[in-house]
């Protein structure tokens, strides 16, 4: 149908990774043996970014209007490398992020996977979401509306690294990091 | 002069247009007044107001599309958002029904109009309508005409030529397509919204992945393969025992390679396709776009790697009926 077509090439590679060179070692897949305890061992994590979630909203008042098609709805984020997922549970108040085994039954509205650095890189505003799904980096199973209302409000807020954190860092940290940056 | 007009979801996405180098940024307010209303997306008055005072203090525009058709019996919305973006001092509006054209017309007759791709005009008569009737100064093409065409047609009608140049494509009736709203009740032009999310979901098993719009499967492809957008018309389906792209390849526009051809043509502003995508892609595309343009207007080429190819949908890119070769 068109006149010139051009193929990209098959592998999509995005220009910057952000673990690449990285100066710590990236954690190993956990050794557990049973989803109890592999949701035990993961609980202060949800609780951690759960925190992370709350101090985003109040910061961000506005992302209540845009996250209106994610409300009362379950999305499921996992990082293909590892045997982890969160789960994203927005409310009319808040939200909760609960850390579980990526196997781990329960009713979800829609499950995300990618790599981690491509996750990212996606919630830090530096990747295209929509260039990954194209590529099938990332790949999608469930219903669309409140992924795409998640993502348009984490683009609007423009969020970063330390937003993950459940606390501010210190002023005069934070002032160093962003000079490093 | 040739003006690049990038898009805008997001006001985060507005700020890396205008610091990538837009001479101007369109986009929608948060309702079915313009043809992108994506769950989260778009902006609220306040942005909007906000947005236009950044970028003017940059030198650069602030359009703003209010391109669905209104609603019989109740047009409010939509002269409503006329209201909102002179009220917010935006520089145009981007607009296709003749109701709010003739709102703006009546009521801000300060405020330039730029006639929408929605609308569909692509003769010296129409345009000749909407520039005479409404005082429209600029018209965006439909992607149909070939860049002879566009020449012949600039000698013939009073406004600017705005051209697509970089993103998504339709198929070849746009403001016309009722492929959407046949399956999922919405469309692009009255709803704001081709293949709502609401209406979108995927699945996959045995290696296959399928995209489905209201229950109905459009797609289904391998694992890792390279997709496109769910809709209709990029959908696959199976005519005489074989499944293929009947209506439209998952394909996105790009024009890199003919942008001298196109300003010989006439064209006075380029537009680039994404309000629904990040601001990464925003960016990439502008900084692209804006080394070419210059490079062009210098008289030295694209000069440019054009390094755009992992943003096109499928991984595919075209330079669509620019330069095509059938009728």
């Amino acid at each position: 149908m068109h006149s010139t077509t051009t193929s990209a090439p098959a592998s999509w590679r995005r220009p910057a990774r952000l673990f690449e060179g990285a100066p710590f070692p990236l954690p190993a897949a956990p050794p557990w043996q049973s989803p109890q305890l592999a949701r035990l061992a993961l609980a202060p994590l949800g609780a951690a970014l759960t925190l992370s979630l709350r101090r985003v909203l109040r910061r961000h008042p506005d992302l209540h209007d845009r996250l209106d098609a994610a409300r009362n709805t379950v999305i499921r984020i996992a990082p293909a490398e590892y045997p982890v997922a969160f789960e994203i549970a927005l409310s009319d108040t808040g939200g909760t992020v609960t850390a579980l085994p990526k196997a781990a039954p329960g009713p979800v509205n829609v499950r995300v996977e990618a790599p981690l650095d491509c996750l990212l890189t996606i919630f830090q505003g530096e990747d295209d979401g929509d260039a990954a799904f194209f590529s099938s980096e990332l790949v999608i199973e469930g219903e669309m509306a409140p992924l795409v209302a998640l993502r348009n409000a984490i683009e609007a807020a423009g969020l970063d690294w330390r937003d993950l954190l459940p606390l501010p860092l210190p002023p005069g940290l934070d002032a160093l990091i962003r000079r490093l940056a | 002069m040739l003006e690049l007009v990038c898009p805008a979801g997001t006001p985060a996405s507005l700020r890396a247009a205008v610091e990538s180098g837009a001479d101007a940024v369109y986009c929608g307010l948060r309702d079915a007044t313009n043809a992108r209303n994506f769950p989260g997306l778009n902006f609220s008055p306040d942005e909007l107001a906000a947005s236009v005072e950044f970028a003017h203090a940059r030198g650069a525009k602030v359009l703003l599309a209010v391109n669905t058709f209104a609603t019989a019996g109740d047009t409010t919305p939509w002269t409503g958002a006329v209201d909102t973006a002179a009220a917010c001092g935006v520089d145009a509006i981007v607009v296709a029904d003749l109701a709010v054209l003739d709102h703006a017309a009546n009521r801000h007759p300060q405020l330039r109009l730029h006639l929408s791709v929605q609308a569909a005009a692509g003769t010296p008569e129409a345009i000749a309508f909407y520039a005479e009737r409404f005082g429209v100064k600029r018209v965006v093409l439909p992607r149909i005409l070939s860049i002879p065409e566009i020449a012949a047609l600039s000698k013939e009608i009073p406004v600017e030529i705005e051209a697509f140049a970089f993103g998504g494509l339709c198929v070849m009736t746009e403001g016309r397509c009722d492929l959407s709203s046949y399956v999922t009740g919405r469309s692009p032009n009255l709803s704001g919204v081709c293949s709502p999310s609401e209406c979108v979901s995927y699945s996959g098993e045995n290696g296959q992945r399928s995209a489905k719009l209201s229950g109905l499967t459009i797609d289904r492809s391998a694992a890792g393969q390279p997709v496109g957008y769910p809709t209709i018309c990029k959908g696959r389906f199976v005519d005489r025992g074989e499944a293929s792209h009947i209506f439209e390849d998952p394909v996105s526009l790009n024009t890199i390679d003919v942008l001298p051809d196109l300003i010989r043509a006439g064209v006075s502003a380029l537009k680039i396709e994404g309000r629904q995508r990040g601001k990464a892609y925003v960016q990439q595309v502008t900084r692209e776009f804006r080394t070419a343009i210059d490079a062009v207007l210098a008289g030295q080429g694209t000069g440019t790697a054009d390094t755009l190819a992992a943003l096109t949908e499928g991984h595919r890119s075209t330079t669509g009926a620019y330069r095509k070769t059938w009728r």
